[in-house]
């Protein structure tokens, strides 16, 4: 029984959880079904039945466990303090291991998580996805009526294919002009964003640049890891963890900006993957003292804010990875307050993940669906001009949604909006 | 024979305690005959006539207080007490039931309840319904059932009490009544404006009819006895000192913008005046009603129809309670009014409770309201009525 | 084909196959609710109109499956477990707000709508709907109803039952009526009174008409400490005997306050014996009234600390260190059995010595969390399932301390009623006639036993 063996490894942290149902409503997925096998206290049930022999978990009950977008809203929600990431996560891991019997299976999934991370492909599929919306190739597909033979969940996919905003981010440094330097920062670039928003995140780093911070991102970063530790691949994340801490320790860097919240996450949470007191773990929690996401990083630095003026009725829609894991909440809203001329207005259920969920959109591009409808059409009641959001995973998410729905409102990343605001400002 | 208000009274009982009220309810069930509890015999007007010829057990000498713990906020009674010795009762320790029930003087508690009606004289949203936690009640072997308790919170077994509000005695006699009861605000202010439309007054009544705190009651009062068309806002306001003149300025600044006057106020009366001048010193020549709505102040259609029609009338809306009580006097013609306002009602799903009239009218009126249950509630009504009273002996005819 | 399986057709063609398992691989998860009790459904399913309801009434009335109302399942009572299997139907999906209605103050929804939802969309028009269980963010309006649930701010406004104007049922013949009105004096049987504690026993609730409030202008939240629960205890008692009713009194003992601090960060004085939150609300200077009255009367059970919170968000976080104070247990012992007797707000302190001597007797951890302006005690009792012998001890510390409280003059649930994990100590309480009118009652409603079976009433 590997599935039993991985939950019970998180035996202790199973029993936290006094079945308050606290943490239901605080749950994308249960939101929209209104299912218990669908809420964290439902996946936790279906554990904790699984270490008491009760059940032996099959193929649908991995689809519950599947159906997690690993937001972890449960978490805050959870008065026990239920650390519900831990235990997904290995639950998730065996289920990895039940699965990788299958060959076909191995054979794919080896591929997506290779591919995911290496940065060959990073670039690969930034070309592929600008030719794609250049010749706008889903007109041509629906027009030779191509689309019809496929499959449902394709053409959702289909549907969400990104667009493209400049060129890749290269690899060097960025120094900066400011006569006041401060120190050097190391940049994390993660994996979706630099490919397909280069333009993005070259304002992320004309901000740090700004502020007078000279910005490095080193070529021998690897993947953050969260890719395959949230579909339970946990050899190699370690050594990818591995691999970043000894780069980001170095002196070259004072601190480690990060601008993806999930890799945020993943690496301010490294420990959890070694052993209490170890020599990784000790890194890891130094390399944790000195990792800043963008937002907090730039709220704690900024002294003079932008001073262009955009008189826009904006909202935000926060990234899980930093609400609910990193709790960062009110930075990225102090940020866009920071902007002359704009009327902040929160929409209804902010906390609520937009379905995004890192490869979830693509592994369950159902419910990934079912969970954005429901977010893009409270962003439509509330009459916004621009909804801001501060991941890229989210950012795709929502445009793709957004174009769905014709929706208005704007998309936008929160450090573009007020680095449009410095640069409106400096004419 | 013996009549109080207009009852015939035969066959009397007066028990003196718990124990000979049992006794004297299982022996008249066990012999068939049919029964009313009388406390001060107020209510007996109410809704149809009783089947006779019955027994009357009158509980008037069922008056003690078996419980009543100031520090706690509940008291609790025998059914026989007079209401107005309760409210002493309580007042000496600055406490109130939350509500004036009316008829204090002959009205006893377990006739109040029965009827299920806290007056129109209102400090704060507590209907009896709310304020009443538990309630000790007779059987037709005898027994004696007790729901709920002397606890402010409880939900240990169903509410069985609920059964004896408002029903009218039809499920059996009631012996004794817990009640969560109410410091007395240390301040209170009656208010009163005139107005001479009213859309000015519906206007003052919605802004303020659902503030909770030590909410202002508000009551419009109508008569075709003032020369002119008149409305009489009647605002009681309590609280501590601080919060009445809060509550005064604001009210009274509202209400010089929708045209009102302020006619008198009255401060700090100590929640003893009464609306005595309505309603509870009622002459056998007048007919009480009240209407109750199910939407808070949209009586125009009652109000309307008063002010057209021929009768002589005094008229209370109370719409924090929805209800408009009627005073009508009684003449030839009453009749034919009756019907009109029965349909008017029918029309609007308002419902029509007869407050006070004699048994010649109350006689001519049986079945006159109708009430729209549906069948389901007639169903469950029915089998209620016949598992707690199976020979149909207690208060029968009476509202079942 | 069997007859379970033409069951879970016919239950299919009702709701549609998305919203039926039958599998118990997956109702495993719909097998308890915020207690430790088990019990396994035959079927559960989620209806999406009160029709659709009906219909599976008169199925399993077909059937004769026993039917289990289900709303978040966050029940204290094992109210909603399936302890003789059934029909678990379960309302999450009938969650809309039907309609607000500014005028008379009134707010149409479906039952399992979420408690804080109600306040939530209302709160655009400055009102609000006044029960707040501790639960509100999580439990259904519906299970609300059936529990006859309170929260910290009942002690001002009153319980569910005095908030619910009319709810629409679906009785256990499968027929649909509403019971209530909009007005609170109407003559007749109060069956809406009867239905709400009623436990799931009397039908399915499927629609409720509730009263709201205007929100109060002004709220001021305090926080007092205290060196021993006794004069907790009895500063509570003498803030009510002075003819104070503040919004919410609210205790949380040594152990509990800890276990919230813990959880929450809110800055609640470690290591004091018990602390009291209080608020009160108003205008301005009505509260800066009532909060001098208070104070005075506090100032004589020398109180330790007095924090009052500084803004909202400070406000929020006592709140949310008290609401969440029985998860946050969950940090001592994986398992809690929650008593929730209720007694004369006089005899808080001596109840509650009783307790602590009972507590030790057992040699167990007793935390203390208290409704206490209304008299309601949550002695907590914390146990592990999986030590053998524990769970023994807790229920019968339970009974003990349900004793106590009846002694007392009190009763045994405040809040959450009787359900599975009660039933047994109704007899403390009531005596066999008591009981047998109650069931008189049960079988008027529910003359074929289907509801809820195996709940409120002692086996005999
Ligand atoms: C941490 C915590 C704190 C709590 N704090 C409080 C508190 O402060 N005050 C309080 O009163 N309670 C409290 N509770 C208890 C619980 O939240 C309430 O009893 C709540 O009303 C249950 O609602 P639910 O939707 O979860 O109902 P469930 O647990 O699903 O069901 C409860 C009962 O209601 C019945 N039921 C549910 N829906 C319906 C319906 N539509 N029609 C008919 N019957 C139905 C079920 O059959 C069952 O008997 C708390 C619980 C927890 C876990
Ligand atoms: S909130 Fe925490 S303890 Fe409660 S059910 Fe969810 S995970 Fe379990
Ligand atoms: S991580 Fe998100 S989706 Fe998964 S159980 Fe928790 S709240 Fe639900």
């Amino acid at each position: 029984m590997i599935i039993k063996e991985h939950i019970e490894r998180v035996k202790d942290e199973v029993y936290k959880c006094v079945h308050c149902g606290f943490c239901l409503t605080a749950c994308p997925t249960y939101l929209v079904s209104g299912l218990e096998t669908e809420s964290p206290r439902g996946r936790i049930s279906l554990m904790k039945a699984t270490i008491e022999d009760q059940i032996v978990p099959d193929q649908n009950t991995f689809l519950h466990w599947d159906r997690c977008i690993q937001c972890r809203a449960c978490e805050p929600a959870c008065p026990s303090g239920v650390n519900y990431g831990l235990l997904i996560e290995s639950t998730k891991e065996g289920i990895n291991v039940v699965r990788s019997k299958s060959k076909l299976y191995k054979f794919i999934f080896k591929i997506i998580l290779k591919l995911a991370i290496s940065n060959r492909f990073i670039n690969f599929n930034s070309y592929i996805f600008r030719i794609y919306k250049k010749f706008n190739l889903s007109n041509i597909f629906n027009k030779l009526k191509i689309s019809r033979f496929l499959p449902n969940s394709i053409k959702i996919l289909e549907s969400m294919i990104p667009n493209v905003y400049g060129k890749p981010l290269k690899y060097g440094s960025y120094l900066t002009s400011n006569s006041l330097k401060k120190e050097k920062l190391g940049f994390f670039r993660g994996c979706i964003m630099p490919g397909i928003h280069g333009d993005n995140m070259r304002a992320s780093v004309n901000l740090l640049n700004l502020l007078g911070y000279d910005v490095t991102i080193p070529e021998s970063q690897v993947c953050c890891g969260s890719l395959n530790s949230h579909n339970g691949d946990m050899a190699t994340t370690i050594e990818l963890a591995k691999s970043n801490i000894d780069l980001f320790l170095k002196d070259d860097y004072k601190y480690l900006i990060i601008s993806a919240a999930g890799c945020g996450t993943r690496i301010k949470e490294y420990s959890q993957l070694f052993e209490k007191g170890s020599e990784y773990w000790d890194k890891s929690i130094q390399l944790k003292n000195k990792t800043y996401d963008i937002h907090e990083f730039l709220f704690e630095n900024i002294k003079t804010p932008p001073r262009g003026v955009i008189n826009k009725n904006v909202g935000y829609q926060p990234a899980c990875h930093l609400l609910n894991t990193q709790k960062i909440d009110e930075p990225p809203i102090e940020l866009i307050k920071m902007v002359p001329g704009i009327n902040f207005i929160p929409i209804p259920s902010s906390n609520i993940c937009c379905g995004a969920g890192g490869a979830y959109s693509v592994t369950q591009p159902k419910w990934s669906k079912m969970v954005l409808n429901k977010k893009i059409n409270e962003i439509k009641d509330s009459h916004l001009d621009i909804i801001t959001v501060s991941n890229p995973g989210c950012f795709i998410q929502l445009q793709g949604g957004a174009e769905m729905l014709k929706l208005k409102t704007e998309v936008m990343y929160v450090t573009d909006l007020l680095y449009n605001s410095y640069i409106k400002g400096e004419d | 024979m013996k009549i109080i208000n207009d009852h015939r009274i035969i066959n009397t009982n007066y028990p003196h305690n718990k124990n000979e009220f049992s006794k004297v309810v299982k022996k008249l069930y066990k012999d068939n005959q049919k029964m009313i509890i009388l406390g001060g015999g107020t209510k007996a007007k109410y809704g149809n006539p009783i089947d006779s010829p019955s027994h009357t057990v009158f509980t008037s000498e069922l008056n003690k207080v078996i419980d009543y713990n100031p520090s706690d906020l509940t008291v609790t009674v025998e059914s026989g007490m007079k209401v107005e010795f309760l409210m002493n009762l309580l007042s000496e320790n600055n406490q109130y039931l939350g509500y004036i029930l009316p008829n204090k003087k002959l009205s006893s508690i377990g006739g109040s309840t029965a009827y299920g009606y806290s007056g129109n004289y209102r400090f704060n949203d507590i209907h009896i319904r709310d304020s009443i936690i538990g309630i000790e009640a007779i059987n037709y072997n005898g027994d004696f059932i007790k729901s709920g308790g002397q606890v402010v919170k409880n939900v240990s077994g169903y509410d069985l009490h609920k059964l004896y509000i408002g029903t009218q005695g039809s499920f059996g006699p009631i012996y004794s009544i817990s009640f969560k009861i109410y410091p007395k605000p240390n301040y209170d202010t009656r208010v009163i404006f005139d107005f001479e439309n009213y859309e000015d007054v519906l206007n003052i009544i919605k802004k303020y009819l659902h503030l909770n705190w030590n909410i202002p009651r508000l009551s419009i009062y109508s008569t075709n006895k003032f020369k002119r068309k008149l409305y009489r806002l009647f605002c009681n306001i309590s609280g501590t000192k601080n919060a009445v003149d809060y509550i005064k300025k604001s009210i009274t600044k509202d209400i010089k913008l929708n045209n009102g006057k302020l006619e008198e106020i009255n401060n700090n009366i100590n929640m003893s005046v009464n609306l005595d001048d309505f309603g509870y010193n009622l002459k056998d020549e007048q007919l009480s009603i009240r209407i109750l709505s199910s939407k808070n102040s949209d009586f125009h259609h009652i109000i309307n129809y008063f002010e057209n029609c021929k009768l002589n009338f005094q008229l209370l809306v109370n719409p924090s309670i929805g209800s408009i009580s009627i005073l009508i006097e009684n003449n030839d013609s009453i009749l034919s009014y009756i019907d009109e306002i029965a349909e008017i009602s029918q029309l609007n799903n308002y419902r029509i409770i007869i407050d006070y009239v004699n048994l010649s009218l109350q006689n001519k009126l049986r079945n006159k309201f109708k009430n729209n249950d549906n069948q389901p509630i007639k169903n469950l009504t029915a089998l209620l009525k016949k598992n707690y009273d199976p020979q149909n002996l207690f208060s029968s005819g009476k509202f079942i | 084909m069997d007859i379970s399986q033409s069951l879970n057709k016919k239950i299919i063609d009702i709701v549609g196959k998305d919203f039926v398992f039958a599998d118990k691989q997956d109702m495993v998860v719909y097998e308890s609710d915020g207690t430790h009790d088990k019990g396994m459904p035959d079927f559960v399913v989620l209806p999406r109109t009160t029709e659709e309801v009906a219909k599976l009434v008169l199925l399993a009335n077909e059937f004769e499956l026993p039917i289990i109302a289900r709303g978040s399942g966050t029940g204290l009572s094992g109210g909603a477990v399936p302890v003789h299997g059934g029909l678990v139907i379960s309302l999450n999906r009938m969650n809309t707000i039907i309609d607000i209605d500014v005028d008379s103050s009134t707010a149409t929804v479906e039952a399992g709508v979420i408690n804080l939802e109600i306040s939530n969309k209302a709160s655009e028009y400055g009102l609000f709907y006044a029960p707040d269980p501790s639960s509100q963010h999580a439990c259904t309006i519906g299970g609300n109803i059936a529990e006859n649930s309170g929260g910290p701010h009942c002690l001002a406004y009153g319980v569910t039952t005095n908030h619910v104007l009319a709810i629409e049922v679906v009785l256990p013949d499968g027929e649909i009526t509403w019971f209530g009105d909009f007005n609170k004096e109407v003559p007749g049987v109060d069956f809406r009174g009867l239905f709400i504690g009623s436990e799931g026993t009397f039908g399915i609730c499927t629609k409720v008409v509730v009263k709201l409030l205007q929100k109060p202008q002004d709220v001021k939240t305090m926080l007092i400490a205290f060196s021993s629960i006794q004069d907790a205890a009895n500063a509570t008692t003498a803030i009510i005997g002075a003819g104070i009713i503040p919004a919410a009194i609210e205790m949380m003992d040594k152990t509990a306050s800890d276990a919230a601090e813990e959880a929450t960060n809110a800055g609640i004085p470690k290591n004091s014996g018990a602390v009291l939150l209080i608020e009160i609300e108003g205008f301005e200077s009505d509260i800066n009234d009532q909060g001098k009255l208070i104070s005075d009367v506090i100032y004589e059970f020398n109180p330790v600390d007095i924090k009052i919170a500084k803004n909202d968000q400070e406000r929020d976080l006592f709140w949310k260190a008290r609401k969440g104070v029985l998860g946050a247990l969950g940090r001592i012992a994986p398992n809690y059995f929650l008593v929730d007797g209720t007694v004369p707000r006089t005899k808080l302190s001596a109840v509650l010595s009783e307790v602590s001597t009972l507590a030790k007797k057992y040699n167990l951890i007793v935390a203390n969390v208290l409704h206490a302006g209304d008299g309601n005690l949550h002695p907590c009792i914390l146990f592990d399932q999986q030590t053998p012998g524990d769970t023994d001890k807790a229920l019968k510390l339970g009974g003990d301390i349900l004793k106590v409280c009846v002694e007392n003059g009190g009763v045994l649930s405040g809040e959450h009623g009787i359900g599975y994990e009660k039933r047994d100590y109704m007899p403390l309480l009531f005596s066999e006639i008591d009981l047998n009118n109650m069931k008189i009652l049960k079988n008027i409603f529910d003359p074929d036993g289907l509801f809820n079976p195996g709940k409120i009433f002692p086996v005999e």
